[in-house]
Parts: structure tokens; sequence; C-alpha cells
């Protein structure tokens, strides 16, 4: 009999990415312990802390491999392949997501040179934390399996309740970390008392088998299933910052160091978002089983609503700009999940694409905002406000006008991929039947130039003070200033050009379909 | 100097293409001249085309744009003296953008471009303009935006309409051929039509949406009050006769007497502000919207008369008014204020300027023989074939033109020389030099050439506005 491989060569080869970050972070947390016995006088002398920097360097080559390992992946264009007895599927949608979540790693990691530093939170655990919760994202976006779903999502739940609390000397990243924390938890309880009604119900715990199982018109036990889709709905509601599930957000995002809030909102995002839709697209069956569809379409509209609303409105208020890139950040997500409503109803072969579409361009305009964000000033309340931007033009033109474009594009004002994302969206909610949805979200988006709007003011047209306060482009730090530049680059490529990328989001969508209706 | 060479190319650029353009082709068979390179598949899964073209209706504005441009750049040599790279910056992206409004036949495209102008316009009057700029510009850009996205939500729902009959495009040939065969219910036709009609009534701007106007005109620096007044407003009036009406004929001619009527209080209501107003600025500004009523009133009369010469007051309210606030800019910058109390004999000052303010006085009345008179009688006599009552209003918007303008030069250039001018202030204050002159003669030489030889321009712009009225199905009359 042949003896059971739990670690088959090709499946090995097909997770590297995976194997790359995990290593990657690994190293570095060993490395740092040498590092430290090198220079054993205390933390406070030069010498320490001059040697950090092999850290970054360390991370930056493992998140490359990781980012090689991928695009290989891309390029190869394999048909869709399972591995690890079905846990993970490797399509191009899995893919796609994936490299997004690698990017958003990289912009982070690059982002650490010179901001650790200058907060005192060069330490090797802080790349561990990041390369694991890294690692385990990519998994998510992976996930074949309802097992693997919730462990992978707990996992970097769990690197990422640390990361937020890193800073644990101020009592706000403490906080908002519980808060995470505790929440997480809670929210973690209902996902995986829903994955296994699911499983109750299908008899399987395979994504794809189910999703052919269903397709094929077998029995299922209804409520059951329906119990599964509304329990795990809670789950990754919470981790994608839906209302009414939102509430940890805004704490969690201030309380956090700014390099972290900009990882979380963007990678956590991003792989949350992917497991929904695969869990959405493959599950929902009209006509095998057009309840499922109709709770989880309903369902999902009101939780698109109440997002977007609620986001933008309290975005209008607030007097700290980390925590109305908070705000900002869910009320991306309501137009996500306008896309999700849309997918769901619509019976267009690439139904679901803009989501997919929506989440690079997401990526790089919110990273990049919280990455400028992050490299001026230091992690204090002070330096986080709109007036702290004062007059940012005269003294620093060139992130000015960077994130003049960020903000331009979270915005959607046309020739940015912002725009492209949104118009997307609400075309496909239209052609869907759906108008008063992409209506809510046309003037939702009024609201939202208001408060994008406010810093480009405060920037360009507000005088600074007597002293500019952060004056001088070198004030920023320059992982930073590069990541910015890079991202607004995207953006605007993007925003000119955005054929390409929308093909690739429509034959991502088109793979994870394929186990839908084969 | 970059940025005054790359505009006069392009305006050189356009003046080649009024020699190409071919008058006697007939609009059945191309509706567009120029169109290429076009590239119809630039966003294949959205179904959007980067596809441009002119016709006689745009070529003009077109035109002016490019006109305006450097002459905008040239005005603001000495007067903008911050941060003048993003100054430039901003004008050029902002050319960009009108140009492409303009000239694109690609309903996302024209969106695209329509967007494009409003940031730029936006840092234009934060940045630049005076006192109570970022006011102004917020204003502006809130009322803008919420027109445009309105416009957004309408533009997207005409396309669903069409790919529910498989006939799903955004280019504009497409989408009136589509119509055609798959028309709107009318009650659609009135909500799409209140759509697009916000957002261009507000640009143009049509009462009672006009209260950004006066604000965003007198904050902002000289160039930006130029290419508003001159180009920007006629966007609205351009959106009318490209878009909202072609694709909602219905509903248009639905809604003239509620639009005609808008347009007469806008005429009235506008000169009446202009007597009372205590700033240069804003007095011109409130007397834009007189004008843009009337270009208002001419399309909506539906006559070839009417709208042949709402079209070309568009073009002479784009040279008059942007020469009238050239020339406030000028002698603001002189003066440092607005105030019309502190002017008066400016004329014994600077007698050359007060010359030339006059003739672009009388034009913006409507003397005959300036170009002003031909835009205003054509759009009179096209409203008068069809609604008498209308006529006579909006002609005595004519009579109140003349009494504020008239009022306005005799306050500001006759009279004795305002007391308060000291002798210092006063020496300060010198007449036209020469690259004034420069800019200005232009458009000199264009009212009094579009004032005495008018079918120049109508010549062209007649098969296209012909064309229009078959085409649509609106009561030509």
């Amino acid at each position: 009999m042949d003896k059971f491989n739990p670690f088959p060569l090709e499946d090995v080869l097909k997770i590297l990415p995976v194997i790359a970050l995990f290593v990657t972070g690994t190293v570095v947390l060993i490395i740092d312990l040498f590092l430290r016995s090198w220079n054993s006088p205390g933390p406070s002398s030069t010498a320490f802390k001059s040697n950090k920097w092999i850290l970054s360097a360390l991370s930056i080559l493992g998140t490359g491999f990781a980012c090689l390992f991928a695009f290989q992946g891309f390029s190869s264009g394999e048909a869709s392949s399972t591995a690890f007895s079905g846990a993970i599927r490797f399509d191009l949608f899995s893919n796609t997501t994936t490299c997004i979540i690698l990017l958003g790693t990289m912009l982070t990691v690059v982002t650490t040179v010179g901001y650790l530093r200058r907060n005192d939170m060069e330490h090797g655990e802080f790349y561990a934390l990041l390369f694991y919760a890294a690692g385990a994202m990519v998994l998510l976006a992976e996930s074949n399996n309802l097992i693997m779903v919730f462990l992978s999502l707990e996992t970097f739940s769990l690197a990422v309740y640390v990361l937020t609390a890193y800073t644990r000397d101020t009592q706000r990243s403490v906080e908002g970390a519980l808060k995470y924390f505790v929440l997480g938890g809670v929210s973690s309880g209902f996902l995986l008392l829903g994955l296994v009604f699911l499983f109750g119900a299908t008899g399987s715990i395979r994504l794809d088998v189910i999703g052919e199982a269903i397709a094929a018109g077998q029995d299922i036990d209804l409520s059951l299933f329906l119990a599964g889709l509304g329990l795990s709905l809670v789950g990754f509601g919470f981790k994608i910052g839906a209302f009414p599930f939102h509430s940890w957000i805004p704490d969690a995002y201030e309380g956090a160091p700014t390099l972290v809030t900009g990882f979380m909102s963007v990678t956590v995002k991003a792989a949350a978002v992917a497991a929904l839709t695969r869990f959405a697209l493959v599950l929902t069956n009209v006509e095998n089983i057009p309840e499922a569809q109709a709770y989880l379409t309903e369902t999902i509209w009101w939780l698109a609503v109440g997002t977007m609303i609620f986001g933008n409105l309290v975005a209008l208020v607030q007097s700290s700009v980390k925590r109305m890139l908070a705000y900002s950040a869910i009320s991306h997500t309501g137009y996500i999940l306008i896309g999700l409503v849309a997918a769901l109803e619509s019976n267009s072969p690439a139904r679901g694409a803009p989501i997919v579409f929506y989440l690079l361009p997401y990526t790089l305009m919110t990273f990049g905002a919280f990455a400028i964000l992050s490299g001026l000033g230091r992690e204090s309340t002070e330096d986080e406000t709109f007036d702290s931007f004062r007059g940012m033009s005269k003294s620093n033109p060139f992130l000015a006008f960077v994130m003049l474009l960020f903000m331009v594009s979270l915005a959607g004002i046309p020739p940015t991929a912002g725009f492209w994302g949104k118009f997307y969206l609400f075309q496909e909610a239209v052609k869907a039947g759906h108008w008063p949805l992409a209506l809510i979200g046309i003037l939702t988006s009024i609201i939202s130039m208001y408060y994008y709007l406010r810093l480009v003011i405060v920037m360009y047209m507000q005088p600074s003070g007597d002293e500019s306060r952060w004056s001088g482009a070198f004030h920023c730090s320059w992982g930073a200033g590069l990541v910015a530049a890079v991202a607004a680059a995207g953006i605007v490529a993007i925003g000119l050009l955005p054929g390409r990328l929308l093909e690739i989001s429509v034959d991502s969508i088109k793979s994870v379909l394929e186990i839908a209706s084969p | 100097m970059f940025s005054l060479l790359s505009t006069l190319t392009t305006f050189g650029i356009s003046v080649v293409l009024l020699a190409q353009f071919n008058r006697d082709l007939d609009p059945k068979l191309t509706l567009f001249q120029f169109s290429q390179p076009t590239v119809d598949a630039w966003i294949p899964t959205l179904g959007i085309g980067y596809r441009i073209g002119i016709d006689g209706i745009s070529l003009f504005l077109v035109l002016l744009t490019t006109l305006l441009m450097p002459i905008a750049i040239l005005a603001s040599w000495t007067s903008v003296k911050e941060r003048v790279r993003e100054f430039h910056i901003a004008i050029l992206f902002l050319e960009t953008g009108m140009i492409g409004v303009f000239a694109a036949t690609d309903l996302a495209l024209f969106y695209i471009f329509w967007e494009v102008m409003l940031i730029p316009m936006v840092l234009l009057i934060g940045i630049w303009g005076s006192t109570r700029r970022i006011y102004a510009a917020v204003k502006f850009f809130v009322y803008t935006m919420v027109g445009s996205l309105l416009m957004f939500f309408a533009i997207l729902y005409l396309y669903f309409h069409l790919s529910k009959h498989g006939q799903a495009t955004f280019g504009l040939q497409g989408i009136y051929e589509g119509l055609k065969v798959h028309p709107l219910s009318l009650t659609e036709q009135t909500f799409l039509f209140f759509a697009f009609a916000l957002s261009f009534a507000i640009k143009v701007p049509l009462f009672p949406l006009h209260t950004w106007l006066p604000d965003a005109h007198t904050e902002a620096p000289t160039a930006g009050s130029v290419i508003l007044a001159g180009v920007l407003l006629k966007m609205g009036a351009y959106g009318f006769i490209r878009f909202a009406i072609p694709f909602f004929p219905d509903a248009a001619l639905a809604a003239v007497p509620w639009i005609s009527w808008l347009a007469i209080i806008s005429i009235i209501y506008g000169a009446l502000m202009c007597l009372v107003q205590e700033d240069f600025k804003k007095l011109i500004a409130y007397s834009s919207v007189s004008h843009l009523g009337f270009v208002m009133l001419g399309i909506f009369a539906f006559t070839q008369r009417g709208v042949v010469g709402s079209v070309f007051q568009m073009l002479s309210h784009g040279v008059s008014t942007g020469a009238l606030f050239l020339l406030i800019g000028i002698i603001y910058e002189r003066t440092h204020t607005r105030r019309i109390a502190d002017y008066g004999g400016y004329a014994k000052v600077v007698p050359r300027f007060s010359v030339i303010f006059f003739i672009v006085l009388l034009a913006s009345i409507g003397l005959p023989s300036l170009c002003g008179f031909v835009g205003e009688f054509l759009i009179l006599q096209g409203t008068f074939e069809v609604n008498r009552t209308y006529a006579v209003l909006a002609a005595s918007g004519v009579v109140l033109g003349a009494l504020y303008m008239l009022n306005l030069y005799q306050r500001v250039m006759l009279g004795k020389v305002n007391p308060k001018l000291s002798s210092e202030a006063r020496a300060k204050i010198t007449d036209l030099n020469f690259r004034e002159w420069v800019y200005l003669t232009p458009l000199l030489i264009l009212i009094v050439v579009m004032g005495l030889r008018s079918p120049w321009f109508t010549d062209l712009i007649e098969p296209s506005v012909t064309h229009w009225f078959s085409e649509f199905g609106l009561a030509g009359k």
C-alpha cells in the first residue's frame, strides 16, 4: 500500500511563496538575536541600531523571492489544480490575489526602512510577525477547504493582533489591539460554527467538492446550509470591516502603528475579500439552491448600503487623518460589497470581476496614503491631524502632489485607477439590475469627495505656521517616499491603461466560477 | 515660457484644423471629422473606446479654447509670482481636459475629460485666487461634482439600457443608432435627461444653479476667470447640444417651457444683479449668467436660427467676456481694488485702456457690427418664431444689458477722477503696455470680424446644426 505522503513535491512547489514568506520571517527573527548579541551594550548604543538594516534588507529579499515564485505561477498558465488533498486550490484567482497580497507586503517591507528606526520599533519580531501574517493571508486566498480557511484566518489574525499592539507603551495601541482581539475572537467563533454547519449540510469540507455537488443538484440540508452561510458571513464581515461588524476598525487602525495600519487595511482586506468572494460564488447556485442566493444577496445588499453610508458619513467629521483613512477603508469595503451583490445576481460569465479589479487600485491608493502618513512625523496624535498637513505643498511639494493623487484616486476622479475601479463596480451593478445600489454608491462617493478634498485644500491652500512642520523632503523616511512614488505611478498607469488589468480580473473570476457551474 | 510656446502650438494646430475642415462634407455621411486616430478598443472590457471627432459645432469651441489659453498665460505673466510652475502645470492640464471635452465622441471618454478639468480648476481658484478663494473653490467643486456624479449614473444607466438589447457601447454614433432602434420610455428619458441636464445646467449656469459662479469668478485669478468664463461655461451648453438633447429628444421637447423660463429668469435676474454690484468682477460674472441665459433660450427654441445663434453667441461671449476679464485683470494689477466705488474718471488716467474697454463693452451689449449682436439677434429671432412672449422678455434683457454696462463705464471711466486716488497711486496706473496689447489685439480683431463677417463662422456651424435637427427628430422649422 502506498504510504501517504503529506508533502508531495509538486504541492510543496506550489506553495513556495508561502514557504518563502515563513522562512524569511523565521530567518529575520533568528538573525536579530545574533545582532543583539554582537552589540551587547544596551539598546541605546548607536552601534546596536546601525546593524538593523540587515533585517530590512533580508525582508525585502525574502519578499522578492516570494513574489518571484508567485509570478512564476502566473505566467506558467496551467489550468487550475489543487494541492494537499484539496486543501489549497491554485487558479488564476488565487494567483492574482496572492500577487496583490504580496504587493501589499512588499510595499510594507520597503516602508519599514527608516520608519521602524524612527519609532523605536526595530526588532526582528516585527518582521517575523509581518511575514507570518502575510504567509497565512496567501494561504487564505488559496484555501479550498473549510478548515484551511479557518486556520489561515486565525493565524494571520493572531499575528496582526500582536502587530497592532506593537507600540505597547501607548494606551491607544493596546486599547485598539485588545478590542480587535476580543471582537476578533468572537467573530472567529461565529465563523467556525458557520463552517461547521456548512460541513454538516453538505458533507464535505472541500469547497470545490461542495460546489460541484451543489451544481449537480445533490440534496443538502437547506436550513443548516443557510445558517452556515449566515454565520460565516459574520466572520468574514468582521474581517473586511462591513457594517455592523466594523466597530473595531477605527480604534484598531488608529491605535496600531501607522505602517501596521497600512498593512492591515490592504492585505487583510484583500485576503478576506478573496475568501468571501470564493465562498459566495461557489456556494450559491441559482437553479439548485435559489434560497441561498436570495438570502446572500439580500443580506449583503444591506451590508453594502450600511457600510457605505456609515463609513462615508462618519469620515466627514474626523479631525485625524488616520481615523479618516480608517473610515474611508470601511466605505471602500462597502463599494466592494456592491460588486459582490452584483456578482451574485448577474448571469454573466465574468460576474465578480470588478471585485478582483478593485483590489489592486485599492491596495495602491490606501497603502500609499498610509505610507505618506507614516513617513512624516512620529507616532502621535498631533502628527496625524489635518492641521499638521498645512502648507505641505510648499515644504514637501512632491509628497503633497503624491498625496493629492491618492486622494483623487480614492475619491474616484478620472484619470486615476480609483475611478476605473468604481466605474467597473457601478457598471456591473447597473447591469445586474441593482441600480439603486449604484445610485447609493454614487451619492456616498459625492460625500466622500468632501473629506478627501479637505486634505488637498489643507495641503495646498492653507498657509502653514511660521515653521513648516515637516520642512524638506528629507524629513520623510525614504522607504515611505519610494513606496508612495511607486504607488502613485501605478495609480496613474492603471488610470490611463486599465485594459490589461481588467482582462486579468475577468479571467481570474472565471477560474473561480469553474467549480460553481462546470 | 514653455507653456506659452506649447499653447501657441496647440492653437496653431487648431487653426490648421479650421483650414482643413471640409464644409461641403455631408454630415449624414461623416458626422465627425478628424476622428483619427481612434482607438476603438481602448478598454474593450468596459466597452469604452478612445473616440474623438469634431463637427461644425465643436470646431469653433475648440478654437476658442486654444485661442484663450495662450492669452491667459500671457495675462498671468506678471500677476502670478508664487509657484509659477505649478500654475502652468494646472493650466495645461486644464487645457487638455477642455479640448478633450469638446472633441470626445465617446460618452465615457467625455465624462473622463469632464472630470479631469475639475481638480486643476479647483487648484487654480484655491491657490492663486484672492481672499475668499478657498470658499469659492470648495463651492465650485461641490456643485460641479454633484452634477457630474449624477450624470455618471445616467451614463451607466444608458449603457445598461443599450446592453439589454445587445447594443452596448459608449461611442456616440453607436448610442445614437441604438437609441433610435430601441428608444427609452418617456419616464426613463425624463429622469435621465434630468440627470444630464442638472450637471450641464450647473455648468452653464442656469438659474437657480448659478450661485457658484459669482464666487468662483471673483475669487479666481485673472487667467482662471478668463478660462472659466470663456470656455468652461460653454461646456454646459455644449453638453446639452451634444448629449442631453440628442439622447432624450422627447424629454427635451417636453422640458422646453421649464428651461425657457429658467433661461429668461437668468437673463433678467442676471442683468438686475449687475445693476447693484459693488465689485467689478462680480458684475461681469453676473453678466455672464445673463448672456448664457440667452444661449440656453436659443437652444431650447429648437429652431435653426435659435441654435445657430446660440453656438455663435457662445463664441462671441467667450471672446468678449474673456476680454472683459482680461481688462479687469489689467486694471486690478495696477490698483489692487475691485470696488467700483474706488474708481472714477479713469478715462483721463488710462485713455487707451478706456477705449478698448468701451469697445469690448459694446460687444458685450450687442451693438450691431460687433460680435455680440449676431448671436443675440439670431437667438431672439429664433425664439420669436416659436414664442413671442419669450422673445419679448428676453429682449428686455438686451436693454438691461446696455443699462448696466454703460452705467459701469460711466462710474469707472467718466466723470472726475476719484479724489481718493493719491498722485503716487495715480502715477502707478500706467496705460496698456506692449504685452497687454499683444494679447488683447487678437480678441479685438475677432470681435470686429465676428460682427462684420459672421457668415465665415455660421457657414461652418449651420450644416452641423441642420443635421442635428434632422438626425434627432427635433421639430426643425
